[in-house]
């Protein structure tokens, strides 16, 4: 296999657009406030949303944007801030696009749905686009004016390394030259539902997005370890214990994390729990632990693990190093 | 080919679609060009424009599987015609539970969806009950139906979902055999599946896109696709590692395809420039010109946008060649299968290629004079060694497959 390098990353998260803003939170340990979202009965729940972004980035003015979901607009600004870029790229590169996502497009799912419900024949076909899974990952190609391979992965927390690592295929096989591996999800008063029935934490929404490459860098991907799916023949924490031994295997210093965790738990090497700090970004919060992962390794630190207990799917862990 | 690039082969082949379920039936289907549409039942479809779809009957007892009944019945409709067809696949391919990693790839749009639509009208209207409504958040995402089907075969491995749009089924073959051939694994269990539901169909028929009258693809006076559903999977194995075992070899994967058309969310660009970088792509890693190809299953929805687009993009591809390639589209007879359509191609391009024979599309008389091929229309039996298949999607994904006749 030839060395897959990182050469960006981005986040929008709950405490704010950019991955500046989730390190600066996680060493303050300044946590997100929770937001009400109200059901249609009006029953209230708490849940983490990304703050508007004062100035609107301009790429939110882009035609492909306009009517998309906030999900896209998450995915989007991740992947550039990934990318280097502040609207579209100057250079043409061969840039491949991989999105993981758990929940997807669900609040125009829930819009288009009511009007269904309501009256089919006018439930609006501006919606029904947006709400497939592969739309923002359609947008962020779209908006890179790419036309090279575009991936939607559909899984729990842990699709983001499924991402990384299908990525590194498409890399190894000189399929393309760059590729924006993303993970993001939107809050609706739905997913709020779902979350307070299966997840410990607070649901909650943004992206995180890495930029992988052939090309040396600082950061190098060094290891992604077995995906461990949660079939019936195995326990749960016979999965967790099975990843963590993967990540000491490899050299990764994570022998406190051999307790089981609670799904959903994204952990980072020097940056804890982030579903913990951020609340359960599901697709997003895999995609947050690595960006961070990755940042906290291009900062200065010589390794970091990331270790994911999915919420349905697996547990998965991989390692970045300092090259 | 890079010398480290296995061959892969096709030893087991598993179909659910409105046809029947079971290559056999399939098998008799599409070699006679038979059509499945019928009035909507699933849901009350009286108040959408659109009231026809193609359904799938499901056998009313449970297939023999390490699934118990309870469990079985736990699963939604898409999850029961994907597990039928990978109980199917599995028998053929003469794989039993095992220890070794197999990769599980599929493709969908819309997973358990029913469930979700059940999950969101509780919600929505029974207060704070919340009476099954954890089980169907659990059943409802694709990835517990891909756990399902391990659980159901004894075997594990790495689980890949990919939401593709109508490339979907696709993309998950074409996935699941560069995991192969790229010296990964050995053996993957890959397909696709959908079931019909409420909010997709609206969705469809909301955007005007669907057939009042049935899916006529390539048709001068084509009006639109017809929904189905359905599934397939296909069991994939490295070369030697069948023929070691003596297995049975449907036939065999040569190339695949992927490119991203990025002029629009839901329409394709006019000349077709992926769909061509899609079929130029698969022929390359297979080492094929179009000449060498002796049938085409279109991607052929029966959209006006589609299918002339999809004409120019055949006729950019292979030039004058195209006046000798057979073209259809099996959409004329089981409908558009969204996220299984590419894995049900797949299984009927292996199905021709065993039998020699090319599954006309019946429905059309007129055609689009954008199409510079013959399109099979009646039942024909014919002499070839290679199929493309074309499946293209919402936000502009667009795979080919090549499938090469069994050796």
């Amino acid at each position: 296999m030839i060395p897959i390098y990182v050469h960006g990353w981005g986040a929008v998260s709950p405490v704010g657009w950019g991955i500046t803003s989730l390190l600066a939170s996680l060493a303050s340990d300044q946590r997100p406030k929770s937001t009400p979202i109200q059901r249609p009965d009006g029953f209230t729940i708490s849940v983490r949303t990304v703050p508007i972004r004062n100035p609107r980035p301009s790429f939110l003015a882009l035609p492909r944007l306009r009517r998309a979901s906030p999900i896209a607009h998450y995915i989007v600004g991740a992947g550039l801030e990934a990318l280097g870029l502040t609207d579209r790229p100057t250079e043409s590169k061969r840039v491949g696009v991989i999105c993981s996502v758990m929940g997807g497009s669900v609040i125009y799912s829930e819009r288009f749905y009511g009007e269904v419900l309501a009256e089919p024949r006018t439930a609006s076909p501006l919606l029904f686009p947006e709400t497939v899974y592969n739309a923002p990952a359609s947008h962020l190609s779209s908006v890179l004016g790419s036309t090279e391979r575009n991936y939607t992965l559909v899984a729990d927390q842990t699709g983001f390394l499924d991402g990384l690592s299908t990525a590194a295929n498409w890399l190894n096989e000189g399929l393309v030259e760059f590729c924006v591996v993303s993970g993001g999800e939107e809050v609706g008063w739905a997913t709020a539902e779902a979350g307070r029935l299966i997840s410990p934490f607070p649901i909650a929404e943004g992206a995180g997005a890495v930029l992988l490459s052939t090309q040396p860098s600082p950061v190098r991907l060094k290891l992604i370890t077995r995906a461990h799916p949660f079939v019936r023949s195995k326990s749960r924490s016979g999965v967790w214990s099975d990843m963590v031994k993967d990540l000491l295997a490899a050299g990764a210093s994570v022998s406190d994390w051999l307790p089981p965790q609670k799904p959903g738990s994204c952990l980072s090497e020097g940056s804890g729990n982030l579903a913990g700090f951020l609340g359960d970004g599901l697709a997003a919060g895999g995609a947050w632990a690595a960006a961070a992962a990755v940042a906290t390794v291009a900062s200065g630190r010589n390794s970091a693990a990331v270790g994911i207990f999915g919420s349905n799917l697996q547990a998965r862990g991989a390692i970045f190093v300092r090259d | 080919m890079l010398p480290n690039h296995r061959r892969v082969v096709v030893t087991g082949a598993g179909i659910v679609t409105p046809l029947g379920t079971g290559w056999l039936s399939n098998q008799d289907g599409f070699r006679n060009g038979k059509q499945a549409f019928g009035p909507v039942s699933l849901f009350d479809a009286s108040r959408q424009r659109t009231r026809i779809a193609a359904e799938v009957v499901l056998p009313a007892v449970p297939p023999a599987s390490r699934l118990s009944i309870r469990e079985f019945n736990r699963i939604d409709r898409a999850g029961k015609m994907l597990l039928w067809a990978a109980i199917e696949a599995w028998q053929q391919s003469g794989w039993v539970a095992t220890e070794e990693e197999i990769p599980i790839v599929l493709g969908t749009t819309s997973g358990g969806m029913t469930l979700g639509q059940d999950f969101y009208r509780q919600a929505f209207g029974a207060g704070l009950s919340t009476r099954l409504q954890s089980t169907r958040i659990t059943h409802y995402q694709p990835q517990r139906q891909a756990l399902d089907v391990m659980d159901a075969l004894g075997f594990s491995g790495p689980v890949s979902i990919i939401a593709n749009a109508c490339a979907s089924g696709a993309n998950a073959i074409g996935h699941a055999f560069e995991m192969i051939r790229s010296g990964q694994y050995t053996r993957t269990v890959s397909g696709g599946y959908d079931a019909i539901s409420q909010l997709v169909f609206a969705g469809f028929d909301s955007l005007q896109a669907l057939s009042p009258t049935g899916a006529r693809p390539f048709h001068l006076r084509r009006d639109g696709l017809t929904l189905g559903e359905g599934a397939a999977v296909l069991c994939l194995e490295e070369l030697n590692s069948a023929l070691n075992r003596g297995s049975q070899i449907h036939g065999e994967i040569l190339g695949y395809g992927s490119a991203t058309d990025v002029s629009h969310l839901t329409q394709p660009h006019p000349d077709g420039d992926a769909a061509l970088a899609t079929m130029q792509a698969a022929c390359k890693m297979g080492r094929v010109e179009p000449r060498d190809i002796g049938y085409l299953n279109a991607h052929g929805t029966g959209t006006l946008l589609n299918d002339s687009s999809e004409a120019r993009a055949i006729a950019r591809w292979a030039g004058d060649d195209a006046r000798n390639l057979p073209v259809s589209s099996t959409k004329a007879g089981i409908g558009h299968l969204l996220g299984a359509a590419g894995a049900i191609e797949a299984v009927v391009c292996l199905m021709a290629l065993a039998g020699q024979w090319l599954p006309p599309q019946g429905t059309t008389e007129e055609v689009d004079p954008n199409c510079n091929f013959p399109l099979v229309v009646c039942p024909q039996d014919k002499q070839f060694n290679l199929a493309l298949s074309n499946s293209f999607g919402f936000g502009g994904a667009n795979a080919s497959l090549l499938f090469g006749r069994r050796i």
